[in-house]
């Protein structure tokens, strides 16, 4: 079974309850096509073929050191080839980055709203727009990090979760950001956006 | 200040971080090398004599769930040397959580920054750090209940009252009523029949949480008493 319609019966598969997790979808396409096993998406903002997302993100904060990172952050969404375009602007659904100190262990965090950003498929949820927030002290450790958190933290506000597959290159890896990868989406990364908006994979 | 004490402290560790090639500059790593008597000492005191409340009964109309990013660890050195505090602890309560971070842009869209619940845990063993077995500590995790709201953060949960954990530990003096834990899920591990069980599985090979997964207390302990002997080496980046 092609890629595409394999995950979509088996996304199919876990809003009907066959499934609970998305991982298990992962699971489940990993079997017969471990190259495209990572799909990490839930909350589906679904875009046709040749269709552009416009979403704003803003950035807030009592740190303003990193704003130049967030943004080349954001951009790195846009300019690969995915349906994204991300413009700076606070509105109703922007994805609002906020940038200061925070008793974490954590470089930087999203809440997705309305979805919750739940590791369960969370069936026809639309996103809405996220709160990011971003641990100043410890993005601090490394320059390389004050622009991958801003990718990775987006890549959730785009519905994208912490890829299934614990061996990708991902700039979703949850707790591998290794300071000395590179800055630009990676394949997985970009076929994982596209899932979830598929105005390159499965459209044009 | 921070960055000012930062540079301060940790001044002859970038020296060596940049002299060795190595880019990765761990701010906390002035803990390392902090002196016992700092005002880090009182505050852990401190934490220890601050009344624990009832936790809250109040069931959530609202439940969100929250993903995080974390800086990673390769070794356990990395992470013992980064620690304040190493100890072996049982959650005893949770203090009433509180929703920190800046404030929102527009309170009718957002509530807010996350909501932080202190965990108060009694100290079994200690491995690193100026407390004793019997005493209280208490740090902040991400999440919990707040008014009708429940944050959840993805594979990180809050810690269990009644279950013991080996937690690696941090402190930010921005928050001195309670350390945190390092680095979420690869900084406190479940202790089950003496052996340490990662909090998110499957975990990533060779990543800390991988390192250390099934691996019996006594064996890591006898590993960090080892480390506690050996002066420190360059930091190397976490390249997993
Ligand atoms: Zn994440």
């Amino acid at each position: 079974m092609p890629v595409r319609e394999e995950l979509t019966s088996c996304v199919q598969a876990a809003n009907n309850g066959v499934y609970n997790q998305v991982g298990s979808c992962l699971q489940y396409s990993q079997g017969t096509t471990p190259q495209i096993g990572r799909i990490s998406g839930r909350a589906v903002q679904q875009s046709g073929p040749g269709q552009i997302v416009n979403r704003n993100f803003s950035i807030t904060g009592s740190v303003s050191s990193y704003n130049s990172a967030i943004r080349a952050g954001a951009a790195a969404w846009t300019s690969s080839p995915t349906a994204i375009r991300y413009t700076e602007g606070f509105s109703a659904s922007s994805d609002d980055i906020y940038v200061g100190s925070y008793d974490g262990g954590w470089l930087g965090r999203t809440i997705e709203h309305p979805c919750g950003g739940t590791d369960f498929w969370v069936g026809n949820c639309t996103l809405s727009w996220s709160h990011v927030d971003y641990n100043a002290p410890n993005v601090d450790q490394h320059a390389q990090w004050a622009q991958q958190v801003s990718t990775h933290e987006l890549g959730h506000a785009l519905g994208l979760g912490h890829p299934f597959d614990l061996s990708v290159s991902s700039t979703m890896q949850s707790d591998l950001l290794d300071p000395g990868a590179s800055l630009n989406l990676t394949a997985y990364d970009i076929e994982s956006v596209n899932f979830n908006y598929p105005n390159w994979y499965f459209g044009i | 200040m921070k960055r000012n004490l930062k540079i301060s402290v940790a001044a002859a560790t970038v020296l060596v971080l940049a002299v060795s090639g190595s880019v990765r500059v761990a701010s906390r790593q002035r803990y390392a090398t902090a002196p016992k008597s700092s005002a880090k000492h009182i505050s852990a005191m401190s934490k220890r004599i601050t009344k624990p409340e009832t936790p809250s009964t109040i069931v959530p109309k609202l439940v969100l769930h929250s993903q995080a990013s974390y800086a990673g660890y390769a070794s356990l050195e990395g992470l013992y040397r980064e620690s304040v505090l190493v100890v072996a602890v049982t959650i005893t309560s949770y203090d009433k959580a509180y929703r920190g971070g800046e404030p929102p842009r527009s309170l009718a869209k957002d509530p807010g920054g996350p909501i932080f619940t202190p965990v108060r845990a009694v100290v079994n063993e200690v491995y690193k750090g100026d407390i004793r077995p019997r005493d209280t500590v208490v740090f902040d995790q991400t999440g919990g209940d707040l008014g009708d709201t429940r944050e959840i953060l993805d594979g990180d949960p809050l810690a269990v009252i009644g279950s013991s954990y080996l937690v690696f530990l941090g402190s930010f003096p921005e928050f001195p009523k309670a350390d945190y834990i390092l680095g979420g899920p690869s900084g406190r591990y479940l202790l089950t029949n003496g052996s340490l069980a990662s909090i998110e599985q499957p975990t990533r090979k060779g990543s800390i949480r991988d390192l250390l997964n099934g691996r019996s207390l006594s064996d890591v302990a006898a590993e960090m008493r080892q480390l506690s002997l050996t002066p420190p080496q360059p930091t190397t980046i976490a390249v997993q």
